[in-house]
């Protein structure tokens, strides 16, 4: 109560050391922050790029370098294996899921015109449920796919389908929705047949 | 900028991903407040008045300022900041705008600042990289969304007075359970839009 | 040195932040779905209650009365922001699933509650063991409930099957509505015990 009515009785003056008062900590904070920042940037920068490393290793078997392109939207990996031939070319992407944004390692021969493999680098589903994406289980009905549109079925999955979670229909779904994109911009950006 | 787009946001705010029951932002003004309708509604037309208008600046401070200066970890600083000098503002222009207003929602606008569901809203924002039509759509069914869950549970409240609770469950153990339950309904909603 | 033990205890059961005063309930029921993430976000909360109690009680002097709010919240949101990059930085998997949850320590009311309450009044010895206490109760009921939603929900605990892999999960328990239907017991319970203890 007290405190309402010295806001009304304030003049200018006190107005102003409010200001001063709320400034000071703001410039002090920001200088602490901005420390903080440039400490922790480059480890947080390196366990992305671990990440991503390991997410081409893994769909792109065989791989022991890779080439970065930026697209649109998209980061595009070409992998090559020790004698230097193409292991194929990965895409990560990214697409909304169930609570959250789902970003995915696509990996795929685009002579063959087949996906290698894929693996979930971030999504925050329900853990227990949609969460069940990140399973080796689910994620390997995607392996040696060809292009195309995928369909979700219950179980026995038979070309062109997937074995979908029970519980998680929703972000199975949307993962195929994601791949089945990826698979379109590999398509572009190899121009179909590179 | 598609009508389909806007009602794909608005409906996803306000059901699917309702910041209150599946999201967990809130639930302090949620339990707090929800006794009757009546003040439900009141907290809820509040809350949703600067969560629009947060949704406005925030997204005006991160594009043209965090974003622009790379200041990335100034975002959390910012923002609340930038909530409660809206809530000051608020409340003053309401005060002096229409005295009727402040009298239903005046005690309730401190409150908001410390209300999770705002800053929750805010920085959803730069993560779901929506452009500011969007951010304003977002915020707006935010609120509605919290509006909606206050009410039910305000009136769900208000039935509870002809109950026999047991005195261990009373107050909040027992707004807990109810909704948990309605919780459960809203699952329901699920899936009923992917974004 | 009495003083100081009472300070602490009270937040372990009298005052319990969650159970008693029924504060911060965003994280409580939005990160408890297991135990892991349920200590890291109590141990995040306390570091920042335990710095920002420090400083504000450090600092109260310097600040005139009718900005407290304001300066409190900003005081807040920088032991925040460094705790995120912190946690981003050297604890990435935890950091990953505690995600928004992080951020919004900022606005979880017994942070700012307890520096208006205690902090903002008290000497720094006294709001140390305030915060101490505070924290400690604070994780200890965060464990609890993410403990009994992580077995009923999966079958574990901390991520070690303890049920063997014939439990049928009880999905509903990881989901929201079972966060807050757990929660409400819990309350409840504490609520039966506080009410038969002060009744004899």
């Amino acid at each position: 109560m007290n405190e309402k009515k010295s806001v009304q009785n304030s003049g200018p003056d006190n107005m102003y050391r409010l200001i001063f008062t709320l400034v000071m900590i703001g410039i002090i904070s920001g200088f602490v922050l901005s420390f903080v920042f440039q400490w922790t940037a480059p480890h947080i920068e390196q366990h992305r790029l671990a990440a991503q490393r390991e997410a081409v290793f893994s769909v792109l078997p065989g791989t022991v370098e890779y080439e970065e392109e930026i697209g649109e939207r998209v980061v595009f990996f070409r992998g090559f294996d020790e004698h230097d031939n193409q292991t194929g070319v990965a895409v990560l992407i990214s697409g909304s899921g169930f609570q959250g944004d789902i970003e995915i390692m696509v990996g795929t021969d685009p002579l063959a015109e087949k996906i290698r493999g894929i693996k979930i680098l971030d999504h925050t589903e329900t853990p227990g449920l949609g969460a069940r994406i990140t399973e080796q289980q689910f994620l390997n009905h995607f392996e040696d796919m060809p292009f195309g549109t995928y369909q979700l079925v219950q179980q026995d999955p038979g070309e062109m389908e997937v074995e979908g979670i029970s519980g998680a229909t929703i972000s199975a779904r949307n993962v195929v929705q994601i791949v089945e994109r990826a698979v379109g911009k590999i398509q572009d950006y190899t121009g179909g047949g590179r | 900028m598609e009508l389909s787009q806007i009602l794909l946001i608005l409906g996803s705010t306000v059901l699917v991903n309702n910041f209150v029951l599946m999201q967990f932002l809130g639930i302090c003004p949620f339990l707090g407040v929800s006794r009757q309708v009546e003040t439900s509604f009141s907290m809820g037309l509040a809350t949703t008045f600067v969560m629009t208008m947060t949704s406005a600046a925030t997204w005006l401070i991160n594009t043209f300022i965090l974003e622009a200066f790379n200041l990335p970890f100034l975002r959390y600083v910012a923002f609340i900041i930038v909530i409660a000098s809206l809530v000051q503002f608020v409340e003053m222009f309401i005060k002096n705008m229409s005295p009727v207003l402040y009298k239903t929602l005046g005690i309730f606008l401190p409150l908001i600042t410390t209300n999770c569901a705002i800053l929750g809203m805010a920085l959803q924002i730069p993560m779901n990289e929506f452009n500011f039509i969007e951010s304003l759509i977002f915020g707006f069914g935010a609120g509605v969304g919290f509006t909606l869950a206050i009410v039910l549970i305000g009136g769900l409240r208000e039935q509870l007075r002809f109950s026999d609770v047991p005195e261990s469950l009373q107050g909040a153990p027992i707004t807990l359970i109810l909704a948990g339950i309605m919780a459960m309904a809203f699952m329901g909603f699920s899936g009923l839009i992917a974004m | 040195m009495y003083q100081l033990i009472k300070d602490f205890k009270q937040g372990l059961w009298e005052e319990h932040p969650l159970f008693v005063m029924i504060l911060g309930m965003c994280p409580t029921l939005a990160v408890t779905n297991t135990a892991i993430n349920g200590l890291a976000m109590g141990l995040a909360t306390s570091f920042v209650l335990i710095s920002s109690e420090i400083v504000i009680s450090l600092v109260k002097k310097l600040i005139p009365n009718d900005v407290r709010i304001p300066s409190f919240i900003l005081i807040i949101a920088t032991f925040v922001t460094f705790t995120d990059y912190f946690l981003k930085a050297f604890l990435p998997d935890i950091a990953a699933s505690l995600s928004l949850f992080v951020p919004l320590i900022v606005v979880n009311c017994l942070i700012l509650g307890r520096q208006e309450s205690f902090a903002s009044q008290n000497p720094v010895h006294r709001s140390i063991a305030d915060a101490l206490g505070m924290g400690i109760g604070f994780t200890w009921g965060l464990v609890v409930l993410s403990i009994i939603r992580e077995l009923l929900g999966m079958g574990s605990i901390f991520g070690a099957e303890i049920l063997g892999t014939g439990y049928r999960q009880m999905i509903f328990m990881i989901l929201p509505g079972g966060a807050f239907i757990t929660l409400g017991i819990l309350v409840g319970i504490i609520n039966l015990i506080n009410l038969k203890r002060s009744g004899n």
